[in-house]
């Protein structure tokens, strides 16, 4: 064990990442030149990634501590963007471990119909959890507990996926497959409230123009523009007292143009880091598809980038971020500006929108109503994030200055697992032992009825119906199967 | 050159999935290429591309009526080869009305 610690010392993350991506790669089958070349481009990305978040910082971080300074606008937590917080988070030695050892729970997982979900087909979001677990791990100074906090973590996330995943594809119109991206779905338990509110008060649906918002708000959806002008308005801001200066002038200007480079240059360099995971998710689906998996519920984890683009999902997403902002900064408490990840926020919608059947005014309503919730959870575990990028040779030029990502870190549900497990003394025991207790019983409650569950996520009863009628088919075949071949 | 644009949430994890699957195609065609990474939200104003591919279902239109192609079947490994040939198809069928064009 110290002989590998000194060795993973030595090489650092750019090459013990690839490397370990590579074999895993090799023993999944994927092909050398394929597994090689990934892995390759993912030590690229891993290297230039701490160079670019540096450089970025050092023109950002000062210019939100002024403006906490001259303002009284609180934020000093700087929203660094999901690319980053993966990027961090895979740097870290729970992170590598885990790719590898989470693959083989989830097989685990997966082979004993313990979840119906499948998940390393989505092998790269395993970071969202794996963020709040290596804040377990740093508080406790424990590498296992961040292990088993993060076993539990991936439980959690799959049985959201398997509640979500009928009204998922009945409302994307995508075929066996659910959302395995923490991030996406926390915000479901807000509108499953709600849902519920609706129908038991009859409260009567409005309907939006999906379109004519789009166009309304297509501004908030352009990262570069956005990213400029709000990176000027915030200098402008913090450095409202001596405007007069042309020197002034020139670091709003600086500021205005960092700010866009952290929207426009994040998706090239993590694009190049995501290189080494695809090869695994591929190799994996292909698998699956092939129709040698034969079971009653069975659904593949597949990244949402394809739920985006959803007519619903992306209409509250985009109106949620004038929202979304504007609460940040008025809200007592919250201490996060939302900057690289309000881009994000159609996927920070699905959840929304899946549960409340892509109805744009009631995701709106939940969305506003959870949001704040999240933001007070992320400014609390901003500081131990902090710490973890530190870990991982980010450097955060100006004191006091803290990084978090808005989309991975606004995670109410795994803020509670995270302060259960992290608790002092023998509360500590008391919270591990509560939060797996509730799990239990919650996964008892659905497996016995998964109808009711999976409509009150959601799904129509003629939808989930169906798929009950094909899951025994499907079970009957099997033991005609059997059958057969005895 | 044919110069195409490729599409997701974030444009990074689905787009980078797509972009080496058409890359491939593109290759043994022997067309020459450049694509460009992008988010969904920027393809409406997107202008000087021949052609989008989206990952994901979307109604998202261009302005500039630059075609665009869901490319989801590429991701779920399901009917990617028919979509690869009416790839190919459109791309050949679109350089060619440019070669005409200049002339």
């Amino acid at each position: 064990m110290e002989a590998i610690k000194t060795f993973i010392d030595l090489f650092g993350s750019t090459i013990i990442v690839p490397v370990v991506v590579f074999v895993l790669c090799l023993c999944l089958k994927v092909r050398v030149k394929q597994a090689f070349q990934g892995a390759l481009f993912m030590g690229i990305g891993l290297a230039a990634f701490n160079i670019i978040l540096g450089g970025l910082m050092g023109t950002l971080a000062p210019v939100v501590m002024e403006l906490v300074k001259n303002t009284g606008i609180n934020l000093p937590v700087i929203d660094v963007g999901w690319p980053a917080a993966a990027m961090i988070v895979f740097a870290n030695k729970l992170g590598v471990f885990y790719l590898v050892f989470g693959l083989g729970w989830n097989l685990f997982l997966f082979l004993t119909k313990w979840t119906d979900t499948f998940e390393p087909t989505d092998i790269f979001n395993y970071y969202q959890f794996l963020f709040f677990a290596t804040l377990v791990m740093l508080v406790t100074n424990s590498f296992w507990m961040g292990v088993v906090s993060c076993m539990f973590m991936n439980l959690l996330q799959l049985f959201i996926a398997d509640i979500l995943a009928p009204s998922i594809q009945e409302h994307y119109g995508y075929d066996g497959v659910t959302c395995t991206a923490f991030g996406c779905v926390q915000c479901a338990p807000m509108a499953v409230l709600l849902r519920w509110i609706i129908i038991k008060f009859r409260i009567r649906e409005i309907k939006f123009d999906p379109e004519g918002l789009r166009e309304k708000f297509g501004f908030w959806g352009e990262p570069v523009s956005m990213g400029v002008t709000i990176g000027f308005v915030l200098a402008v801001i913090a450095k409202y007292s001596h405007l007069g200066l042309v020197q002034t002038w020139a670091d709003v200007l600086k500021t205005a143009i960092v700010t866009g480079a952290i929207m426009a240059i994040y998706p090239s360099v993590s694009g190049l880091f995501v290189r080494g995971l695809i090869p695994i998710s591929q190799t994996l689906n292909k698998r699956l598809r092939s129709g040698e998996v034969k079971r009653k519920y069975f659904n593949i984890g597949i990244d949402p980038a394809v739920f985006f683009g959803e007519e619903a999902t992306l209409t509250t997403g985009l109106v949620l971020i004038p929202i979304i902002l504007a609460i940040s900064i008025v809200l007592p408490g919250n201490r996060l500006l939302p900057l690289a990840d309000l881009p994000a926020m159609p996927f920070m919608v699905i959840g929304l929108v899946t549960v409340l059947r892509g109805n744009i005014l009631n995701s709106v309503i939940a969305g506003t109503l959870w949001y704040p919730i999240a933001l007070w959870c992320n400014s609390n575990i901003a500081a131990v994030f902090t710490e973890a990028a530190k870990s991982v040779g980010v450097k955060i030029p100006a004191e006091g200055a803290l990084v978090s990502s808005f989309c991975i870190g606004s995670n109410p549900i795994l803020w509670v697992v995270f302060k259960a497990w992290t608790a002092p003394a023998y509360t500590r025991l008391l919270g591990i032992a509560a939060t797996i207790a509730v799990y239990l019983v919650l996964l008892v409650l659905f497996k016995k009825n998964r109808r009711a569950w999976w409509i009150a996520a959601g799904a129509s009863a003629e939808f989930v119906d169906e798929k009950l009628a094909a899951g025994s088919a499907q079970d009957k075949g099997i033991e005609a199967q059997v059958q057969v071949a005895t | 050159m044919f110069r195409l644009t490729v599409a997701c949430g974030g444009g990074i994890v689905t787009t980078t999935l797509v972009t080496d699957q058409l890359k491939d195609a593109l290759k043994k065609a022997k067309i020459q290429h450049r694509v460009t990474p992008a988010k969904i939200t920027q393809i409406a104003n997107i202008q000087d591309q021949d052609m989008i591919v989206v990952t994901g279902k979307t109604t998202v239109k261009n302005v500039n009526n630059i075609p665009i192609m869901i490319g989801i079947s590429l991701i779920m490994g399901v009917g990617d080869t028919q979509f690869i040939e009416e790839f190919l198809k459109r791309v050949k069928e679109i350089e060619e009305a440019k070669t005409h064009g200049s002339n």
